[in-house]
Formats: structure tokens, sequence, C-alpha cells
């Protein structure tokens, strides 16, 4: 399955790169911000997106819209800080499939990305 | 009448061994006379076969007619010399190849010849091989069968036959294979040996005299015997055993089986000895090296340094000086001498395995040392967390903490596993029981984990060391009862264990 990672912090992605990789995920795309991704996918095609929400250039939830907006179905995962319920909402009604607030185990990722994707395939 | 014309007729000379004959033309003979029909049937008439040689002479005798008031011999025929056939033989590659060197990793030790030692293309005698050494699939020679030869004809037109050659014969067993086309390949990894009209691949190398510059080093697949020594700084290696009837010398030895040193060991601090088997033998005078199995000397044992997965049995030997590690079982005459020459004996020891447990207690303690960091570090940002001041940046540094933290619980928990394994092992394999027949003398050192008992007074034997309550060390003479070894030695720390005895 192929997945893209989307965070400004080079640090975050090779986390998330080193617990995917344990779950067996190993056709892995990374971005460092919105902007990036979007110049990406096209050619990638990701399956999965993990996507932080604040970065430089273009936010993620900028991002989440016009990936919809484009008509791209792929699950998406947001990985942040932000922890609010009214923040939760607005990533949802942008097109968010599931959330993950940082800090977050390396369990605890892997059980989300499970739980969207059998959600997804249900 | 006739016979005075049988006297100016052309006549035929043929000679003794019928390879050759001649037209004996006399003076006087008219020449127009001489055609080739004529001097045909004369030949023929002699007995001589007419062939195209004689006819070539002829034309050329009848177009240039020689002078008639002088005799003229000519050659009309020419036998056909036979062709005797050849003996077989047998081509040997290896005697075209340069002989082999099979110490190319012999130590670098000076030859003889070669005038300056640091040219590169130097030679060391140490490494010329006298051996043929083979491999499973070479080539190493090639039978060429013997030629028949072709039959000769005289100028009678009668054979002279050829004589055939032979055919030779070599024996050959098993480990040599002969093609269809002659060419012998070698069916085993060995030695060549050859002898007159045999030839056979062996796994064994035997050695008359000394492993010296005629031998050059050695390095065999199979087994070695050394019919008297081995000189200084040669190296004899071997996959199977070794025995050396005579001395060994400042040389080093690696057998994979057993060494048998009939004739002793004198390694004068240069020799050097690595046995898969037991060591065996007359005495070790200042060998270093490692025995996988046991050491069994009939005399002593000389400031060697040794390490012995095994254990020791010279019952009616001496270790004096030098230091050796065992792993299993003490059988000794007696250790040290009257002199109090310092004799060091690990006892307890499993050399095997205990760098290995060291290392991985090591690891086992870096890694804890790590993680308590760590916890430590999510200790300060959980009350940050507690008071409301976790910033997104301290969130992220929490991720990566717990990422870390999980990595390294992982690891610690295979390291702890395997260090707790290794240590089962050593315990089981661990070994105190030192048994004297005759003295322990003073000066005697016994390192049993990070202690070292040092004998102050010497025990008489017979008499037994070992382990009395675990961990303990005591002895037993006779039939008396145990006393601590304390009591008759320095006791002094080492080092702290790191591993638990």
């Amino acid at each position: 399955m192929k997945v893209m990672l989307v965070d400004d912090s080079k640090t975050m992605r090779n986390i998330q790169k080193g617990i995917l990789t344990q779950l067996g995920y190993s056709d892995l795309e990374e971005a460092c911000d919105g902007l990036d991704a979007l110049s990406k996918v096209g050619a990638f095609q990701p399956e999965l997106l993990l996507v932080d929400w604040n970065m430089p250039n273009m936010d993620g939830l900028t991002f989440v819209k016009k990936f919809r907006e484009q008509g791209n179905k792929a699950p998406i995962i947001m990985v942040t800080t932000e922890a609010e319920k009214s923040r939760v909402v607005e990533a949802i009604k942008a097109g968010v499939n599931n959330y993950v607030v940082k800090p977050f185990t390396p369990d605890l990722l892997g059980e989300r990305i499970k739980e969207t994707l059998s959600r997804i395939a249900t | 009448m006739a016979a005075a014309a049988q006297e100016t007729s052309p006549t035929v000379a043929i000679a003794s061994d019928k390879m050759s004959a001649q037209l004996v033309i006399p003076p006087g003979y008219d020449p127009e006379m001489l055609t080739t029909t004529l001097l045909k049937e004369i030949i023929r008439d002699a007995g001589v076969e007419v062939t195209d040689f004689t006819t070539q002479a002829l034309d050329a005798l009848t177009q240039n007619k020689p002078p008639a008031d002088q005799k003229n011999t000519i050659d009309v025929a020419c036998a056909q010399p036979p062709t005797h056939g050849t003996d077989g033989s047998v081509q040997w590659f290896v005697d075209e190849k340069e002989p082999s060197n099979p110490g190319r990793q012999a130590d670098e030790k000076p030859g003889e010849h070669t005038g300056n030692g640091a040219e590169p293309d130097a030679v060391s005698y140490y490494d010329r091989c006298a051996f043929m050494m083979v491999k499973t699939g070479d080539e190493i020679g090639r039978i060429h069968p013997a030629l028949i030869g072709q039959d000769g004809r005289d100028v009678t037109g009668e054979t002279i036959p050829a004589k055939s050659g032979k055919e030779v014969t070599l024996q050959i067993d098993e480990s040599i294979m002969r093609r269809a086309d002659g060419t012998l390949i070698v069916q085993q990894d060995g030695v060549l040996y050859r002898e007159p009209g045999k030839a056979r691949i062996r796994r064994r190398i035997e050695i008359k005299d000394y492993v010296d510059f005629s031998t050059g080093n050695l390095d065999f697949d199979g087994d070695i015997t050394v019919g008297r020594g081995v000189r200084n700084c040669f190296i004899v290696k071997a996959t199977g055993h070794v025995e050396v009837k005579g001395l060994i010398e400042a040389a080093t030895i690696q057998a994979g089986k057993d060494l048998i040193a009939t004739g002793g060991f004198a390694g004068r601090e240069q020799g050097h000895a690595y046995v898969g088997g037991s060591l065996k033998g007359k005495y070790l005078d200042n060998v270093r090296g490692h025995v996988k199995n046991d050491l069994c000397m009939d005399r002593e044992v000389i400031n060697c340094e040794l390490t012995i997965d095994g254990g020791i049995n010279l019952p009616h030997g001496s270790i004096i000086g030098g230091k050796l590690i065992p792993t299993g079982e003490i059988n000794i005459g007696t250790l040290g001498s009257g002199a109090g020459v310092e004799t060091n004996l690990v006892i307890g020891s499993v050399p095997m395995l205990d760098p290995f447990a060291e290392k991985l207690d090591a690891m086992v303690r870096s890694l804890t040392i790590d993680r308590d960091k760590l916890i430590e570090e999510q200790d300060i940002i959980n009350k940050m967390s507690a008071k409301g001041r976790m910033t997104a940046t301290d969130k992220e540094r929490q991720t990566e903490i717990m990422f870390e933290l999980s990595t390294i619980n992982a690891n610690l928990q295979k390291a702890q596993r395997t260090l707790d394994s290794v240590t089962r092992e050593i315990q089981k394999r661990r070994c105190v029981n030192i048994t004297i027949h005759r003295m322990v003398n003073a000066g005697v050192t016994l390192i049993y984990g990070h202690l070292r008992h040092k004998i102050t007074t010497e025990i008489k034997g017979p008499a037994r060391i070992y382990l009395e309550g675990g961990d303990r060390l005591v002895y037993r003479q006779c039939d008396a009862p145990s006393r601590p070894l304390a009591q008759v030695a320095d006791v002094q720390a080492i080092r702290q264990s790191k591993i638990a005895a």
C-alpha cells in the first residue's frame, strides 16, 4: 500500500516511517508541507495519507480540502497536536477520516491506521 | 663370348641391407643403347622393384647420357624405411606448473636468498611447499597411447616390418579418474603421490624427516604426520590431525583435530598451537594458543599461555609458570615449583562464553542508562503537561520519546534474554575441580571470578580443590575435612565480577 507522510518535521516523518515499516508498509513518500504534497500526489497516487495540521506554505487542513476537491478519495489520518473538539470537527468536515493527537505511541498510530482502513473497506 | 658380353653390359648392384640399388654402366658401353625400357628390364632381372624413383632416375640418365669412356654409377632404387611405433607415456601437467604454494597466508618470515627483504617480489622459502596439493576436478595429466608404426619396403619389394610401441601401465585407484581421452582427473582433495607405474591422491601427508625448507610451510586438507620435527618459524596447518614424532620448535601448528606432540613443543615464546581437538604429547614450553578439547601432557607445561575449552590432564606432570585458562576439570601432578615461580590458573571460567556475556552485560547496562534518561525527560514533559504548559514542540518531543523508548525496550528485552541464556550456559559448564597428586607450591595463583588466591603455604597431595556452597573455594587433603583455601592463600579482589558466579 502506498502511504504519503505530510509533516514539516523531519523527525516526525522519520518516526512515522519507522512505525509504518514495522507494520509492513514499505512504499512511502514524504512531503514537507501541503504544497509539496499536492505536487506529488498526482505521480505517487497514495492510498493512505498521514497529514500534520500546522505546516508552512500550506497547512494540513487546506491541503485536505484541495485534495478532496480534486476528487481523491484516499483515506486521510490527521496527526497533529491540535486536540480541541472544534478543530476535530473542522477536520472531519474537510474530509479527514481519522485523527491522532500528539504525543502518540507507535501502537496507537498502528491502531488508528488499521481502524481507518477497515472502516474504508466496509 | 657370353662372358665377354656380360662384362660390357650394365649391371645392378644391390646394397647388402637392400636399402638401395645402383645401376653400373661399364666404360665403353654404347650410350645409344641406354634406353629406359632396356634398363628397366635389366633392373627387374636383378630382382629390384621398379618404382617411380627408378623411372625418374632412368629418364634423367637417358636424357643426359653419360660419357662412354668411364664407368658410371646411378642410384636407381631407394628403400622405404619403416616408421617404428612409439611407446605410450604419461604427461604430468603438474610437472609443467610452478610448485604449489599452499602457505599463502604464511607470516612474512625472511627467505634465505632474497638479498633485499624489502623487494616486493621476494620469495619466501618458508612458503615453497614440496608437496603437490591437488583439488577435486583438477586435471593432473594425460596418458598418451602407444603408436603402432608403419612398415617399410626394401628395394626388392619385400616388407621391412616396423616395431610397435608398448602401452604404458599406470595403476590408479578411485582417487583419480581416467577419461576416455586419457586425461587424469582428481576425485578428491589431497596430495598427489607418484611412484613408477602408480599414482594416487592421499588425504594424508607423511613427512619422514623435518618440516623445514625442504618441505616449506604446509596447509593441507587432511592429516599430517611428521617423522622428525618442525623447525623454527615454520607453519603447519591441517584440517585433520597433526602428529609430530620429534620436537616442535618455535613454530605454529594449526590442527583441525588433535595435535600430538610426541617429542614435545619448545616454543621459545614464538610457538603457537591452535587445536580443534585435544593437545597431547610429551611437554610444552613457552607455547601460546587455544585448545578446543583437552590438554594432556606426559611431563611439564612451562610458561605457556593457553585457553583450553576442555580439561587439563597431567597426572604425572607439572604446570610451572605461565597462565592457563581451562573450562573443565584439572588433574595434575604438581602445580607451580619449589622456587615459587608465578603460575596462574584461571578456574571456573568458560572462555568461549565469558567475553560474550560481558559484552551483553555492557549492552544491557548501556541500554538501561539510555532508557532511564528518556524516562526522566518524559517525566519532565508530563509534569509540564499536567500544569497545562505543554507546547506543540513538547508534544512532538513526547512522541519522539515514546518511539525511542519503544525501540530501546525491545532491544533491552532481547539483550537481557540472550544474556540470561548465556549465563545459564556458563553456569552449566563452569567447573572447579582440581585434583593434585603431589603438590601445590607457594606462588601458584588461582583466579576464580573476581578473586585472586595466591597460595602462600604449599598443599601436599593427594589433594583436591573445589567449590563448596556454590562459591567458596576449599581444599581437602586425603580424608581430612575440607578447609577454606583462604587459610593457605592470600585472597585479593581483582575486578568487580559483572557476571554472577
